[in-house]
This record gives structure tokens, C-alpha cells and sequence, in this order.
């Protein structure tokens, strides 16, 4: 159920701002969009199923420290 | 067009699944109002905690003026081996769901603050609905029988303690104190806190003891109430009219850390306010200089108390400066007080009094090793250094201390009488 | 140009009062009371002092390259990749600060208020209005805050002023009775130093009038520290400072124990106001001050698409980044390596690069000389 929530609010990112790029033509932002919306979807769903990530900032914050 | 139509689709989703309320929302209708909370406990059972609560109706806290049939308080009880445990036990006898927001009073007995009260307290805090400024008192015997007793001039029972309440704090019987002021004095060191007793008894038998058994029968004396309601077990003698019986307000325990230490009443309770300097409206008594027989009356009207830490060769003593002014209320004898020679005299023998009354108070606090006057937190205050030294066993230094006391007193005026009442001789 | 907006300097430092005041008002008090009793409220003043100094070396580097902000100097400064890396770290410690505000707003909403409803309603609402409001742009944030700092401080004073009642200021007593070193170092948890002033580096090119950043900025910063520390020294006054750090949420605390004559009592939904208006735009403006950056980083025209991502990045991290409110007490209230490194020397090494290579290589990065 809240996968399916989780998917739903994700696809509607994309619907809500990939179009208005595309028309506009503006590609760069296109990728840097689905760049960062897929990694967040990555996260997000990681999140959601119970997988336990080490998350990669907080693990160099450890090493600097 | 078409992104617009999606717009409004998606708005009309999370409408709808935010619509449907909160998690947490409640009708009023639905709530059982809990306005104060008895916690007995009973030792030597798994599930010692009985908690007592008094629920009144929404209806009637708008209403005011009862508003004619209906008991205006219902009481629910349950035991647990926690207070949550209870309460939930209590719920299964409820129509409503409890609501603990408007809870402004915690009756525990004599028996839990010997056991400790930690976990009230715990329980007080960590709730997210129980307000820290809920008031607490200790009675001795059943917390549960104070809920029982019958209002007389408020609305309900736990009205009516609010308002004794509010009436002890501006009178020298007791400080009643909430919870928060409480848990600030326990977790401050070189303090101990204290707590209001509140009694529920016979009339007049706790003012005349030795009257109990000439009350008891005739019973008209000051029953006058309209109700027969049950008095809680008085047992009654003959014939007549049973008698109800009251809630008085008065003394107060004694506490190291969480635990009760010993009863206080209400004479040294007294002597311990003068510490505090809350005596204001206290009536004292003198015997007149000139006549042995008459009784002066004073009514204190402003008092200021200073307490002062001294350190002499390492060793703490205490100074309290107690500066007290007042009039003159009555005279029983015959005597002119309004002159410039008598008021010193009255005025010295007022002091005496005060004194002597501050000295049992204090030598019953150095007796339970209760340091209720914050004697430590004052010297911390002042030298933290060589409090620190002696925190350690602090309520064994405390029960040795000297403290000197001195006492001002000043009568200021004597009334509307400027004289003596005028015989005809 | 990313942002078409212009902002006042009145509403830069009102913006930055609002999200120093805003989130600190209810962690604070518990832990720095924790740290050095009686005195905390030494540290909250010192810990503002440390924030104007971060915001003169802010201040400094926003002079000197007129119109950039800190992703762009960067760049300039250090070449491509040394400069997004430093960018990077920044929009890292910016999406981080949403993140902790998320938790904390969740957190305190579900521990004093609605004990039953799930944390992740709180945290999604508060994303969506924040994503929502960081679309319409800087200008629209700042004068939202306009009027949410009006209620914010009115509600927090009005509260101290009616628990005064209740005070007593013998619980300050003994006065600096605190390790002065323990007190420097609880100045420089992040949450106590005033760090927020780090983001004038974002927003200082779209002020009106950058010459007046430095000032409002410190008096803002000043005066966030002073209400803050107002605050402690009330919760000290009504609690002492044995009992104060056991309570989770001590404001609330502080304002269950307010009654007036019996009739003004229940101030709590006051707090939530504070609370609810605080985190949301704390929340915003940080989401905005990523957004920005990470479109200037990868050079975007617009900021716009990055900002759902970043929030649902956020969101993420505001779940994982701590098990439990034990965990994210701690995570604010210990001073770390880090926040030395991102608050203070990093500015002060761009700075010094800055100054190196004008004077002694003659670069000219669009300071003084451009203006007006």
C-alpha cells in the first residue's frame, strides 16, 4: 500500500514536470531531472521495502570525522 | 486542458485522503472529561495501583449552575500494576474514551508517598495530555474516600478542592503546591519537597477531637447539607440523621526525594510558611502585657523573609530574618493597647511567638531530615563550592544545623477601635 | 539568472530569525541545560556571537564576487570540480538541515500532540507545502515570512510574558559556574551557533542592498540569540536547572504550567503555531537554498525540476538518518569536525583564496569595482 503510494507520488513528479521540459526543449534540465529523480526514487523505494542502505554521505562524514 | 485536468485530479485525491481526519481526532461527545485523579496504593498485590477517576460530564462544566438531576461527578476506578495498566482497566467500564487534558488534580494517599512516587510522576510528565500545572495533595487513609466526599458550595468534588485550594494559597494553612513546582524541588539539590494534606473527616472532630463522641449522635451540628448521601463508613450512632463528612485543607508531608517521611500539621505547618514568608492574614495571639487573662489578636499583613548562609571556620549556619507587620483584630480584656508604651510590648511578644513557632517547625523538619525550606539550595546558591563539600550527606547536615531566628514584628495599627470597648461601670 | 526576485535587507534578517528561533526554541533548551545547567543561556548568546562572525566571512566572500553565490565562486575559485564538490558539500549540508527539520517537526507533532497519527503524515504535508512554496521563488518565501515572524515572536513573547508569574530567577544562581571551555564548545553545536548565517552566501546576490547585509544580518542573528536566550533563562526560571533537561520538549512543558486566574491556561496550540509556521519555512528555505544550488552546479536554467527530487531525497534521509528522537537529540546536540570544516573553515579558505589571487595574481572576481 504505501509502495504503491510511494510510486504513485513518484510518477506524478515526473508527469507534473517532464512535459513542460520536453515542450520547452530544455534538455539539460531534462537530464539533470531524471538523474536526481531516479536516484531519489532508488532511495525512496530502498526506504520503503526495508533495505538497509549505508547511505554514501553519511558514511564520508565518518571517514572525515 | 489537459496538465489542468490533472491538476485538479491530483488535488482531489489528497483532498480526499486527508479529509477523512486526523488519527487522533475525538468528538467532545465521544470524550470522557477526567477532572481529578485518586491513586491509591495497596501493597502486598501484584497490581498495587487503584486509580480513582472523577469524570464530569461536558454538559455540566458548560452548564455551570447544575443544571438540576444528574450527579454532576461519576467516579471510575481501576487497579493495575502501573497507573496506565488502571486506566485502562477503568476504560473498560467507560462509554467514552478517557481524556486526561483537564485533569487539575492528583489525590495520592499516605500510603504510595510512603512507597514512593516516582512513578506518578513519571506518569505526569511523559503523558502527552496531563498538565504539569495539575495540583498535587497527599491524604491519609483512601485517596479514593476524598472523591466521594460531597461538594457543598461548588459544582463538583474536584471543584470544590480547586477552590480550597486556591483559598489555601492566600492564607497561612498549607502550600499547595502543582506538580511541576514539585518535581523542581526534588531534582534541585539541598531541597526537599513537600505536599498539601488534605483530609476528609467528621465535622468538627478535627478541629475538636475530644468532641467526637457527643457529635456523633445528635448529628446536627453543622450537617445541615440537603443530601443523606452516604458518608463514607462513619459508622453513626443511633437515630438521626447521618452526618456527611468534610474535606479539610490543612498541614503537609514531608518528603526525601520520592518518598514520605512523615506528617506535618497544621501548626508547624504554619511555622514552616514563616520560612517561605507566605504568612500573610495569620492570626496570632498574645496575652495582653497588662492583664494575663486577655487575649490580644493580630493579623499579619505583610511578612518578608530573608534567609542568610554563614560560614565560620567551615561550619554552615543559617540566619532568618522574619519581618513581620500587622493590626490589632481583637482584645478580650480591658486594657488600652493604642499607646505608645503598650505597642512595643505586644509587639516583642509577637515576635516571641513567631519565633517559638518557627523553632518547632524547624525542629520537626531537622527530625524527619527533610529539608523543606531549601536551607542547601539557598547556601548553593551562595557558595557553591562549600555546598558541594557537603551534598553529599546534606539531610544528616541538615538535621544538625544551627539556624538563628530572628524575628521583626511590628503592629502598625489597631483597628477601627482606638480604645478599649467602653463599659459602664 | 536562476532567481528573478529581489529580497530587502530587512527581509534577509527576517528570514534569518525565523530559522534561527524557529526549530531552536524547543531541541535547545533541553540539552544545553544538560551541558552546563544554569549557564546555558551564556552559550545561546555566544553561540550567536559565532554566527556573526561565520556571517562577516560570508559577507566578506559575497563582496567580493558581487552577483555570485557561493556555488558559483566556488567554481571560479577553485576550477570545475574542486568548486561543485564544494557546492555539492554545501547542498549536502543544506538537504541535511531540511531532513533534520522534517524529523524534528514529525517528532515533536507526534510526541506532544498526536500521539496516534503516523510520523510519515507530518513529514510528507510539510515536504509537499515547502516543494510547493520553493517553486514560487525567494521573493514569495521572504514575504511569507514577513508575516509568520510576526506571529512566531509575538506568540513566544507573549507566552514568556504571562509565565512570569511563575519565575524564579534564584534558579540562574550561582552565575558562571560553568567550565569555560565546555562552554565554547557547547557555543559551537550547530544548533546553538547561529550557522544559518551560512546561507546569506546563497541568497546575498539577490538583495536590494548588498552593502546592508552585514548589519541586518548581525541583528537579526542577535536578536534571534536573545529571544532564544530569553526563553532559556524563563524554562531555567519555572523548572531550575536539575529538572529542566529531563523534559523532552521543555517549552511545552513551560507552557502547560502557565494559568492565569484559572481562565488563560493552555497555551499549547501557541507552540504548535511557533512550530508548525517555523519548521515549514525552515524547511522551504533550505529546500531552496539546495535547489538553487544544485541547478547552478549543473549549470540548469531554471531550478525548478530539482526541487521534488531533492524533497523526496530529504524525505528519505529524514526517516533513515535516525532510528529513534534518542538518536536525533543526540545527532544535534554533539559538535562535530564536520560542522567546524562546512561552517567556518571552508569560508575562510575561500576567502583566502580569494584575497591570494587578487593581490598577488591580480585577478579581478567582479568585486567592489562593478558595483553600482
Amino acid at each position: 500500500m504505501l509502495l504503491f503510494l510511494l510510486v504513485l507520488a513518484l510518477v506524478s513528479i515526473v508527469i507534473l514536470e517532464a512535459p513542460r521540459l520536453a515542450f520547452a526543449k530544455l534538455w539539460r534540465e531534462l537530464a539533470v531531472f531524471f538523474t536526481l529523480w531516479s536516484f531519489a526514487s532508488f532511495l525512496a523505494i530502498a526506504q520503503v521495502i526495508g533495505l538497509e542502505l549505508p547511505n554514501p554521505i553519511e558514511l564520508i562524514t565518518q571517514l572525515i570525522q | 486542458m489537459n496538465k489542468k485536468l490533472l491538476c485538479t485530479l491530483i488535488a482531489l485525491i489528497c483532498l480526499a485522503l486527508v479529509s477523512t481526519g486526523c488519527w487522533d481526532r475525538i468528538e467532545v461527545e465521544q470524550l470522557a472529561i477526567v477532572r481529578s485523579i485518586a491513586i491509591d496504593y495497596l501493597p502486598g498485590r501484584k497490581a498495587p495501583y487503584l486509580v480513582t477517576l472523577a469524570i464530569s460530564l461536558p454538559s455540566d462544566i458548560a452548564g455551570g449552575e447544575g443544571g438540576g438531576g444528574g450527579e454532576p461527578t461519576q467516579l471510575f476506578s481501576g487497579v493495575g500494576a502501573t497507573i496506565n495498566l488502571a486506566l485502562e482497566q477503568a476504560n473498560f467500564n467507560l462509554s467514552r474514551r478517557l481524556f486526561l487534558s483537564h485533569a487539575e488534580l492528583f489525590i495520592v494517599s499516605e500510603e504510595l508517598g510512603r512507597h514512593g512516587l516516582t512513578h506518578v510522576l513519571d506518569f505526569i510528565v511523559r503523558h502527552p495530555q496531563v498538565r504539569l500545572n495539575a495540583f498535587l495533595l497527599v491524604t491519609p487513609g483512601m485517596a479514593q474516600k476524598c472523591l466521594t466526599a460531597p461538594e457543598r458550595l461548588e459544582a463538583g468534588v474536584t471543584e470544590e478542592i480547586i477552590g480550597m485550594i486556591h483559598q489555601a494559597q492566600t492564607s497561612p494553612e498549607s502550600d499547595p503546591q502543582q506538580a511541576f513546582k514539585f518535581l523542581r524541588q526534588m531534582a534541585s539539590p539541598g531541597q526537599d519537597p513537600y505536599i498539601s494534606i488534605l483530609m476528609l473527616s467528621d465535622p468538627l472532630t478535627t478541629v475538636i477531637p475530644e468532641l467526637k463522641d457527643e457529635l456523633k449522635p445528635g448529628g446536627q451540628e453543622e450537617s445541615s447539607g440537603g443530601g443523606s448521601g452516604e458518608s463514607g463508613g462513619s459508622g453513626g450512632g443511633g437515630g438521626g440523621e447521618e452526618q456527611e463528612q468534610v474535606l479539610t485543607l490543612v498541614g503537609q508531608a514531608a518528603f526525601q526525594d520520592d518518598k514520605l517521611v512523615g506528617l506535618m500539621n497544621g501548626v508547624e505547618t504554619r511555622g514552616f510558611l514563616w520560612f517561605m514568608g507566605r504568612t500573610e492574614r495569620a492570626v496570632i495571639t498574645v496575652s495582653d502585657p497588662e492583664d494575663p487573662d486577655g487575649i490580644v489578636s493580630t493579623h499579619v499583613a505583610r511578612v518578608e523573609t530573608t534567609i542568610k548562609p554563614q560560614i565560620k571556620n567551615g561550619q554552615v549556619s543559617f540566619t532568618v530574618q522574619v519581618e513581620e507587620e500587622g493590626d490589632i483584630r481583637s482584645v478580650s480584656s480591658q486594657t488600652n493597647l493604642a499607646t505608645t508604651e503598650m505597642i512595643p510590648k505586644i509587639n516583642s511578644a509577637k515576635a516571641a511567638v513567631i519565633k517559638h513557632e518557627m523553632e518547632k517547625a524547624l525542629r520537626k523538619m531537622q527530625e524527619l531530615k527533610t529539608d523543606l525550606v531549601g536551607f542547601g539550595a539557598i547556601l548553593n546558591r551562595k557558595d557553591p563550592d562549600m555546598f558541594r563539600q557537603l551534598q553529599e550527606n546534606w539531610s544528616e547536615e541538615f538535621s544538625k544545623l544551627t539556624v538563628d531566628i530572628v524575628v521583626i514584628s511590628e503592629i502598625r495599627r489597631t483597628g477601627q477601635q482606638s480604645g478599649p470597648v467602653q463599659q459602664h461601670r | 539568472m536562476l532567481e528573478k526576485g529581489k529580497i530587502s535587507p530587512r527581509q534577509m534578517g527576517e528570514l534569518l530569525a525565523m530559522i534561527m528561533i524557529s526549530t531552536a526554541i524547543l531541541f535547545v533548551p533541553s540539552f544545553t541545560v544538560k551541558l552546563l545547567g544554569q549557564d546555558a543561556w551564556l552559550a545561546i548568546l555566544l553561540g550567536a556571537g559565532f554566527g556573526v562572525v561565520t556571517l562577516y566571512f560570508v559577507y566578506q566572500l559575497g563582496e567580493r564576487h558581487h552577483g555570485q553565490t557561493i556555488f558559483q565562486y566556488a567554481e571560479h575559485l577553485l576550477g570545475k570540480w574542486l568548486g561543485k564538490l564544494v557546492g555539492l558539500i554545501y547542498i549536502w549540508t543544506f538537504l541535511r538541515v531540511v531532513a533534520i527539520v522534517i524529523r524534528e517537526f514529525g517528532a515533536f507533532m507526534t510526541t506532544s500532540f498526536m500521539p496516534n497519527t503516523p510520523l510519515s503524515v507530518f513529514t510528507f504535508s510539510i515536504v509537499l507545502l515547502s516543494a510547493w512554496a520553493v517553486m514560487a521563488g525567494l521573493e514569495v518565501i521572504a514575504r511569507m515570512n514577513e508575516f509568520l515572524i510576526l506571529l512566531v515572536v509575538t506568540s513566544l513573547v507573549a507566552v514568556l510574558a504571562l509565565s512570569m508569574g511563575n519565575w524564579d530567577l534564584g534558579s540562574l544562581q550561582p552565575l558562571f559556574a560553568a567550565d569555560l571551555l565546555l562552554l565554547l564548545e557547547t557555543a559551537t553545536i550547530p544548533e546553538i551557533w547561529k550557522v544559518d548565517t551560512i546561507t546569506i552566501a546563497v541568497i546575498m546576490p539577490f538583495i536590494t542592498r548588498p552593502k546592508r547585509v552585514l548589519i541586518a544580518g548581525t541583528v537579526a542573528t542577535l536578536s534571534a540569540g536573545a529571544l532564544l536566550a530569553i526563553g532559556i533563562i524563563g524554562t531555567l526560571a519555572i523548572f531550575g536547572p536539575q529538572l529542566l533537561p529531563t523534559f523532552r520538549f521543555p517549552l511545552i512543558m513551560f507552557v502547560r504550567t502557565i494559568n492565569i486566574a484559572q481562565i488563560l491556561s493552555r497555551f499549547e496550540v501557541v507552540v504548535m503555531v511557533v512550530w508548525v509556521a517555523g519548521a515549514f519555512l525552515k524547511t522551504t528555505y533550505f529546500l531552496y537554498c539546495a535547489s538553487l544550488g544544485f541547478a547552478q552546479i549543473t549549470g540548469l536554467k531554471e531550478y525548478r525540476p530539482v526541487v521534488f527530487p531533492l524533497g523526496v531525497i530529504a524525505t528519505v534521509w529524514s526517516f533513515s538518518l535516525f532510528e529513534n528522537i534518542a538518536d536525533l537529540e543526540k545527532a544535534i546536540s554533539t559538535p562535530s569536525l564536520r560542522s567546524y570544516f562546512i561552517y567556518l573553515g571552508l569560508p575562510v579558505f575561500l576567502l583566502l583564496v580569494t584575497i591570494v589571487r587578487e593581490k598577488f595574481f591580480g585577478v579581478s572576481f567582479g568585486g567592489e569595482e562593478k558595483y553600482e
